[in-house]
């Protein structure tokens, strides 16, 4: 089964990329976000609009914008005007399946080309945009007890440092590393350079969540363009195949999940490491850019991804190798906790890292290890689902 | 294609700047509320929670208890099989201390923290939790693994909800 | 058995009530933030015009969305133009009766390849007519704050 999977698919390459800055409020309507980043992508293959088959966007819920139909709102600025146009949302998983969602439609033989947007305009959710996730939480059975969107988390972060013996000393170093490498990245938000006691000493929101443990609430979009193997080679000559995707969901009772541990990011992973011919992931990914909206979130992906084992991922933190200048790069981007967290603009950003760094165009965060081979996760909903793409140049 | 040599969107701006009008902006408060049906299975674990009972479902094939109570088995993917009263104490399985809205503002100095957790209650299958609060403990005596027991709101003033428990708290206190 | 999800006894039915309380602070954007600010001040209708293609958006845009040009430059229009569509509301947003109707229109801009949707105003419904030309009344530049409201509607030209 998996080998006729392998073989009915095109090959399919992302050929050009584009971001805006990622602020906290943005003048932009969600619509000009989407434009900047999507006419940028374009600009950077040399494409136009014309060349582009069909278009995909990716936006987080309705309720952040307070606009209905967001897919259809965007249209416009992201390019969808009189063609085949699709919109999805998997929570903060959104940035990693809008180039799963594209691939579908390149790689199936129906587009030659694909243009993929994600675009996010939170700052319009008063009085915070953490207010729209309210009912993220069952509506009878969990939100009349009035939750925030940080219990999941800190309830998360708290059964995975207990179940592994995993200090919060530790779990700071990667808000340190993240927010470090952002000083390097262009649109980054909060590049900061922090100790772990700034991390520790920072208001503690729901313990064991400090402020700088988090990423911050963010306005941005980014885009990439898809092309099939005959077009791409036209295009540049440094195409960036995807060569493996996986994405799964897991149960929405997550109360009953075991939340040290993302089964459902695993399954994702090996859904992709098999489409990619990948049997040791810790030796055949020389670059990753897990989804890191807590701190604690990049070990915890790190060991769903099997590039560490269950309660390790933290050893590798701590001896320096997921420096940009380690054994395996992780987030040299400086992630959504430097970079920012535009909910799905943010998981693309981590493909376009991807992206840039196969190619030797990463500027000043170029990892030394000369990657042929990355890997960008994005996760996302009530801790539901796991995104993941392999890249290979 | 390095970012650096691009001119990246997105213009920043303070709230100040929309407060003083150097930004036009359009305020709408959208008035959104909900009637959301139950359905059996939850219609009948409200209707038990006012009695101060909490009730389950079990599945016949996977031998599952599942708490709260549902019609089908998401795993066996078949309808479950009946219902089973299952016990108001259980374990703290995770916790947090929290002191933050869920509109990201803080609470008032001198409020106590929330103390969400998940609890796996006694009676269900293991590892059934359900998320709820804890009370009358201090936050830094809660751990995971403790036992606790919940706090019913006085009969009279339930409403068939969730907050009919007010909070679980340490078992063996009086 | 089949999915076992159906209520046979209305008395069975319950529901929970709730609310998702946020509320929304829309910022223009690049391109309505030129035009309302030209409203505003002005009493003037800013337009662009995409240099690729020709197209004419009123209000003015910063990306034409057919050929996906920038568009920098804008210039004014007359604000006049024609009913391309209209309808007579006699109902409010929840329901009840208006204590007068109201006529909506789709306005085709003089100069412009877009439509407006506004109020038609110091118009008897029943006079209303497809192709009736109709030009822009504004509040007092005293009154205008830069809002949609700063056009009391459109009246018959």
């Amino acid at each position: 089964m998996r080998e006729v999977i392998r073989m009915a698919y095109r090959k399919v390459a992302i050929v050009g990329a584009g971001m805006t800055k990622f602020v906290r409020r943005a003048q932009e309507t969600g619509k000009e976000l989407a434009y900047q980043a999507a006419r940028m992508a374009l600009d950077s293959c040399g494409m136009t609009l014309k060349d582009i088959e069909c278009v995909v966007v990716g936006s987080a819920p309705d309720a952040f914008d307070g606009v209905h139909m967001k897919g259809e709102y965007l249209l416009n600025g992201a390019g969808g005007w009189r063609k085949p146009y699709m919109r999805h949302f998997v929570g903060g998983g959104t940035g990693v399946f809008a180039p799963i969602h594209g691939w579908l439609h390149v790689a199936s033989g129906m587009f030659d080309t694909c243009l993929v947007v994600c675009s996010e305009k939170m700052s319009s959710c008063h009085p915070h945009p953490q207010g729209a996730f309210k009912t993220i939480f069952d509506h009878t059975t969990e939100q009349p007890l009035d939750p925030t969107l940080i219990w999941i988390f800190a309830l998360e972060m708290n059964r995975y440092m207990q179940t592994y013996g995993i200090t919060k000393e530790e779990i700071a170093l990667v808000s340190v590393k993240n927010k470090k490498n952002a000083m390097d990245h262009p649109a980054a938000q909060l590049p900061m350079e922090i100790t772990v006691e700034d991390v520790l000493n920072s208001e503690v929101l729901a313990w064991p969540v400090n402020r700088l443990d988090i990423s911050p609430a963010s306005d941005g979009a980014a885009a990439v363009v898809l092309a099939s193997e005959h077009v791409a080679k036209r295009i540049t000559d440094k195409p960036v195949w995807i060569a493996g995707v996986g994405w799964n969901l897991d149960t929405a009772y997550w109360a009953t999940r075991d939340l040290a541990y993302p089964r459902y990011v695993e399954k994702a992973a090996r859904m992709a490491y098999e489409m990619a011919g990948i049997t040791d992931p810790r030796r055949e990914i020389h670059v990753a850019e897990p989804y890191d909206p807590f701190d604690y979130k990049e070990l915890h992906h790190m060991e769903g991804l099997l590039l560490a084992d269950r309660g390790k991922a933290v050893e590798m933190l701590v001896e320096g190798k997921t420096q940009r200048d380690g054994e395996l790069p992780v987030c040299p981007s400086g992630g959504l906790l430097g970079v920012g967290n535009p909910i799905s603009a943010a998981g693309l950003m981590k493909v376009i890292e991807i992206f840039l760094q196969l190619r030797g165009e990463a500027g000043k965060r170029q990892v030394a290890n000369e990657p042929r081979c990355g890997l960008a996760q994005a996760w996302g909903d009530l801790m539901q689902v796991g995104t993941v793409i392999v890249l290979r140049r | 294609m390095e970012l650096e040599k691009f001119e990246l969107g997105a213009t920043h701006f303070r709230e100040e700047d929309l407060e003083e009008g150097r930004i036009l902006s359009l305020h709408w408060k959208p008035n959104l509320k909900y009637a959301w049906d139950n359905g059996v299975a939850i219609g009948r674990y409200l209707a038990e929670l006012k009695e101060g009972r909490i009730i389950a479902r079990k599945c016949q094939k996977c031998r599952r208890i599942m708490l709260p109570p549902r019609m089908f088995c998401e795993l066996c993917w078949r309808p479950t099989d009946e219902w089973v009263y299952v016990k108001d104490t259980g374990t703290v399985n995770t916790f947090s201390i929290c002191y933050i809205n869920w509109d990201a503002s803080r609470l008032p100095e001198g409020v106590p923290p929330h103390i969400p957790a998940v609890i796996e209650i006694d009676g269900a299958s293991p590892g059934m939790g359900i998320l709820h609060k804890l009370g009358e403990v201090k936050p830094e005596e809660v751990r995971i693994g403790m036992r606790v027991k919940a706090v019913w709101r006085d009969p009279a003033e339930r409403e068939g909800s969730i907050t009919d428990i007010l909070y679980f708290k340490p078992e063996g206190r009086e | 058995m089949g999915l076992s999800e159906r209520i046979d006894r209305n008395v069975d039915l319950t529901y929970f009530e709730g609310e998702i309380p946020v509320e929304y602070v829309y910022t223009y954007g690049l391109g309505l933030e030129t035009f309302f600010r030209a409203l505003k001040d002005k009493g003037a209708f800013t337009a662009s015009r995409c240099p690729e293609c020709g197209f004419v958006y009123l209000p003015c845009r910063i990306f034409c969305e057919r050929c996906f040009a920038r568009m920098e430059d804008t210039f004014e229009l007359p604000g006049s133009g024609r009913v391309y569509s209209f309808t007579v509301v006699h109902r409010g947003r929840d329901g009840s009766p208006k204590e007068e109707p109201a006529v909506v229109a789709l306005i085709e801009m003089d100069g412009a390849d877009t439509r407006l949707v506004h109020y038609l105003v110091n118009v008897e419904p029943g006079s209303v007519e497809i192709g009736m030309p109709v030009k822009p009344v504004l509040r007092p530049q005293g009154e205008r704050r830069g809002h949609l409201e700063d056009l009391v509607g459109f009246a018959p030209a």
